[in-house]
């Protein structure tokens, strides 16, 4: 931890030095959930290849608009998150609060479009039993929601913990695990919205 | 509280899953039947094999005990690791722990009634199927409190007993179980009670689960009473300040 | 202090990942029926890129020890051979 507070660019690490991002049992929980993410996309692709025609039917039915849309939101946020991490590792955590308020409301943005999407959804009775397609859709969009809304309560949680002016390595680290937890969230939703939105 | 005792109570979750293996294959239930089967074939599902059947639902009640001695060892890790003389997420293991006993033996009353006179009327049978299948996999909420009280525990804890990843990996795992909740919702497809997610998935990592926490609490056995694990003095463990 | 080389790099993958984004964006409204598979391999490409741009930039894999970083790009890897693989055998 201290390592990065000298060198500030931590990108010249040489092998002794490398470590490992955040506490390291976050990455349990990390791996292990992509992996079920996994899982789910591997299920979707099969699914697709054995109904394509209905697939490619119920997909035109989204809004790639408002996917892209949270596509941003979540990378902009994390983009966010990144920034205001470097400062707290860097021993300059001061106002990094600022940039964590930020991504919370870029993730509440998300949640808001989707709250937007869903309800045209349930407005054209499509719901979780209006076929293979949709099942798929509101149950792994649900669960990754579901991701968000915890994400948020833990990026609330790195604000409190940031607006404190005396500030430990341990919460220091806090923070970095907080923010690949995030991450995790954003990088997900990559997959989903390419799934979704984009694959026909 | 003697080792010896603690590590028969440690070893009571390994030795719950390992029964309940060959009790489930016993009674037909791996691999699950599909819900879109008709009355009829589950009525000839439950007249074929119906001594083997028995027996294995005979075993599966008596594994299921097997989880209330497990789960109180737990319970006291949980106060081990917390300080203060009341452990709310201890009380809240235990609660895990009744309703993981009841989350089997409740099927297995369902599936004994089904078993029971195979030779009734059909509709009724599937019923009895249903009401066996659905709380089987459906019953998340045992095994996430239980995950969660544990994990919680693990990262606030005042005395550390358990590496943190084991912290991260039951509130993971307790998510996971929750993914059975959802089989109410689907006849078929990976959410259903026979599905890739919905049961298997959840399946392996139960399973998983028992095995890993049955080691953790094996290897966390402490030498008898006096071992700073011990919650010996509570007062000077109030004063430490919580983060 | 943090350091601007650190800034602007991370700044920079953010950049790349919007452009992605919308390059895949445009891919997928450009799919006709006979490119199809065609758009499908090249957005789940697209897609893995950018959750590798994710992980080793803004979760800061860069610094982490080999096997963390390799378990994370075997992963990569193998979603992405695991979803083209499914998207060009699997038949109704």
């Amino acid at each position: 931890m201290t390592l990065l507070r000298q060198s500030g660019e931590p990108g010249t690490v040489a092998d002794r030095a490398r470590r490992v991002p955040g506490e390291e049992g976050i990455w349990v929980f990390v791996l292990g959930d992509m992996t079920v993410f996994a899982l789910f996309f591997g299920t979707f692709m099969y699914s697709r290849g054995k109904n394509p025609a209905v697939f490619a039917r119920d997909h035109a039915e989204l809004h790639v608009a408002l996917g892209t849309l949270n596509t941003v939101l979540l990378l902009s946020s994390s983009l966010l998150v990144v920034l205001a991490v470097q400062r707290v590792l860097a021993g300059q955590h001061a106002g990094a609060w600022r940039l964590i308020a930020a991504a919370l409301c870029c993730g509440a943005g998300f949640v808001a479009v989707k709250a937007v999407e869903w309800t045209q959804l349930f407005a054209a009775r499509k719901g979780v039993g209006s076929g293979e397609f949709f099942s798929y859709y509101f149950m792994f969009t649900g669960i990754h929601l579901l991701h968000v809304l915890i994400g948020l309560a833990v990026l609330s949680r790195l604000i409190v913990v940031t607006r404190r002016a005396e500030f430990t390595d341990k919460q220091a680290r806090l923070c970095e695990t907080g923010g690949i937890f995030w991450h995790m969230v954003d990088l997900l939703w990559v997959v989903l919205f390419a799934l979704f939105y984009l694959v026909r | 509280m003697t080792p010896g005792i603690q590590k028969t109570m440690a070893i009571s979750g390994a030795a719950f899953v390992l029964l309940l293996f060959p009790a489930i294959i016993m009674i037909g239930l791996l691999p699950p039947i599909a819900p879109m089967r008709t009355a009829n074939e589950i009525a000839v599902f439950w007249s074929t094999n119906t001594g083997l059947k028995r027996v294995g639902l005979v075993l599966l009640l008596a594994a299921s005990g097997l989880q209330a001695p497990f789960g109180a060892l737990l319970a006291i890790r949980i106060r081990q690791m917390d300080a203060g003389r009341h452990s709310p997420l201890a009380y809240l293991q235990l609660v895990g722990t009744g309703l993981a006993v009841v989350a089997i033996i409740m099927p297995t009353f369902a599936f004994a009634a089904a078993s029971y006179r195979p030779e009734r009327d059909p509709q009724i049978t599937q019923a009895l199927n249903d009401l066996g299948w659905l709380p089987f996999v459906m019953n998340w909420p045992a095994a996430t409190i239980q995950c969660l009280a544990i994990g919680f525990a693990i990262f606030g804890a005042v005395h550390e007993i358990w590496p943190r990843w084991l912290g991260y990996f039951n509130v993971w795992c307790g998510f996971i179980f929750a993914a059975g909740g959802l089989v109410v919702l689907f006849k078929d497809g990976v959410f259903a009670w026979n599905g890739l997610l919905a049961f298997w998935m959840v399946a392996v990592f139960f399973g998983l689960w028992f095995l890993i926490m049955s080691w953790q609490l094996w290897v966390s056995v402490a030498a008898p009473e006096g071992n700073s694990a011990a919650p010996a003095a509570p007062e000077t463990a109030r004063s430490q300040s919580q983060q | 202090m943090a350091s601007k080389t650190a800034t602007r790099r991370v700044t920079l993958v953010w950049v790349l990942l919007l452009a992605l984004t919308f390059g895949s964006f445009l891919v997928g409204i450009e799919q006709g029926a006979g490119f199809a598979s065609v758009g499908a391999l090249i957005i789940v490409g697209i897609a893995m890129l950018k959750v590798r741009l994710i992980g080793i930039h803004f979760m800061d894999l860069r610094v982490a020890p080999v096997a963390l970083r390799a378990l994370f790009e075997g992963y990569v890897l193998a979603v992405f051979l695991i979803l083209v693989a499914l998207d060009v055998f699997v038949k109704p």
